[in-house]
């Protein structure tokens, strides 16, 4: 049965494999690209990852669509993307996707 | 009055079947130990042959000598293997890459056209128990590419461009120079350090990180080889099937490995206080225009490669001292090469001492080049030819002194490193003494 703790406690695995990182440097607020120094394709690898650990397939766009309305919301650019590309974004959308929670 | 720059070689690394690091390489080589195992990652019942040379090091355990972790998801087996040799290569070389002008330093990579055949670099390798699961059932083709995209790895592409070792070899040592992958089959590595060796020689960089790498110990490669009837299948001896210019001999055996060095301008090498290996003196080069996997039986191409070399390093062939052959243990091969080598050296052929170290570490195809040089230039250091390891009875249409059996002492001056491929290429490097 998958939990929100197991879901982030998944994720947190993947994404320090993918980035071969020490598990307890990535946080829910650890900014992928900046904080965890993730390239595009790493970001491509964690997304396959993703959709092979929790059995659904979802676009990049879902999240970059959803960062730059963000980034509009808070009247930033969208040279301030990676400052809002944190795990807890990809962790919202796994529990949406999975109807755990609503983003 | 030799023409350009003069080109040393200040650093090597290796990779081999008999594990990582040149002191292991030269070690187990000059005592022609045999690096052929029984193969045991994947059930052989149907397959003819059940041996092979594989690196002892796992994926895992070759990851672990990586400096940049994360590259390893983009890097295929025989692409760790680089890197890992290339470090060796260079810290024996001393020398500082960041003491070079970004320009005048490039990378010539011989590398496999693609690492598909890797076993991780299969689409349904991620997920093969759902990919077999799915293919079990009735599907449309529609479905059936469907499901290829799904469980197909994003970054596959990436990861099988020939040119990602020497990509990521510039991101790692911030090479900025000349970049370049040659993909010429079992010539590819010699290819890339000739290539490497005439950018010095004619001014257009100080200094070359080259080499090469190959990694056919997998199923799919094996297959390819088994089907085209070039793979020994000698399984009751397979510890010494690899016999060059033996009459017994039945076929090459499949290999692994890497081989990294560095080269640089004399000049340059003086000027830092680096202390040179060996001399690089020629690459002869040229193209049989014949067959893809037939060699033309009057060796045209192969002589004209060994000429072109002699004539570059300005040597007559009673100067060369040792020939590390290309040494298949393929009949045509064989007999062939040892035909060319006759027409070149006349009858001083027959004085020349070579051998074959495919005899002992196998065929590493693309890497076969690499890993040559650098047992030749141990040879030409350490005045020790290592043999060609098993051969018991010459074949009749072979009958040079192919040093057999037993390491011999000599005062070696000069290799000629030979390197023969598919599609009709050849390709010969000299190295001397300094």
């Amino acid at each position: 049965m998958l939990t929100p703790t197991l879901i982030e406690s998944k994720l947190r695995t993947i994404i320090a494999r993918s980035l071969q990182i020490p598990e307890k440097t990535v946080h829910l607020n650890s900014t992928l690209m900046l904080d965890l120094e993730a390239e595009s394709i790493d970001i491509l690898d964690i997304r396959f990852i993703i959709e092979q650990t929790f059995g659904f397939k979802f676009h990049i766009n879902e999240i970059t669509n959803a960062l730059t309305q963000a980034a509009a919301e808070h009247a930033l650019t969208m040279d301030d993307i990676p400052k809002l590309f944190t795990v807890q974004i990809l962790y919202d959308h796994i529990l949406f996707r999975l109807n755990l929670k609503n983003d | 009055m030799k023409q350009g720059k003069r080109v040393v070689i200040t650093g090597i690394g290796v990779v081999s079947p008999y594990g990582i690091g040149q002191n292991l390489f030269w070690e187990q080589l000059h005592q022609g130990k045999s690096a052929s195992k029984w193969i045991t990652s994947f059930d052989t019942a149907s397959v003819p042959t059940k041996f092979w040379a594989n690196v002892p090091e796992t994926d895992e355990a070759l990851q672990a000598h990586l400096t940049h972790k994360k590259m390893s998801k983009l890097l295929t087996r025989s692409g760790k293997m680089s890197l890992i040799a290339a470090k060796e290569a260079v810290a024996q070389s001393g020398l500082n890459i960041a003491d070079v002008s970004p320009y005048r330093i490039g990378i010539s990579v011989g590398a496999s056209g693609t690492g598909l055949s890797d076993p991780d670099m299969s689409p349904i390798g991620y997920d093969k128990s759902s990919w077999l699961k799915a293919t079990e059932m009735p599907m449309t083709e529609a479905q059936h590419w469907a499901i290829l995209t799904q469980h197909t790895h994003p970054l596959m592409s990436v990861k099988s461009i020939p040119n990602s070792i020497s990509a990521h070899l510039s991101i790692i040592y911030k090479i900025q120079g000349n970049c370049q992958t040659i993909t010429t089959a079992c010539t590819s590595s010699a290819q890339a350090i000739g290539e490497a060796f005439h950018k010095i020689k004619f001014g257009l960089a100080d200094v070359m990180l080259t080499g090469g790498s190959d990694s056919g110990t997998n199923p799919t490669c094996m297959l390819s080889f088994t089907l085209l009837g070039v793979l020994s299948k000698n399984n009751e001896q397979f510890q010494s099937a690899s016999r060059p210019f033996d009459r017994d001999r039945d076929g090459f055996l499949l290999s692994e490995g890497a081989a990294f060095f560095i080269l640089e301008s004399l000049e340059h090498c003086k000027k830092r206080g680096g202390q040179p290996l060996a001399e690089l003196t020629a690459f002869g080069c040229t193209s049989d225009a014949y067959r893809i996997t037939d060699e033309p039986d009057d060796a045209r191409g192969s002589i004209a490669a060994m000429q072109l070399a002699l004539a570059e390093a300005q040597l007559n062939p009673s100067e060369i001292s040792y020939i590390n052959a290309h040494g298949t243990s393929t009949r045509m091969n064989d007999v062939i090469e040892t035909h060319a080598i006759k027409r070149v050296f006349g009858d001083f052929a027959y004085k020349i001492p070579m051998s074959s170290n495919k005899s002992m570490i196998g065929h590493l195809v693309a890497g076969a080049g690499a890993i040559e040089l650098a047992a030749s230039v141990l040879t030409l250091q350490k005045n020790i030819i290592p043999p060609t390891a098993h051969l018991e009875n010459l074949d009749a249409d072979c009958d040079l002194d192919y040093v057999p059996k037993q390491a011999r002492d000599a005062n070696l001056k000069a290799i000629l490193s030979n390197s023969f491929g598919f599609g009709g290429q050849n390709a010969c490097l000299i190295i001397q003494k300094i």
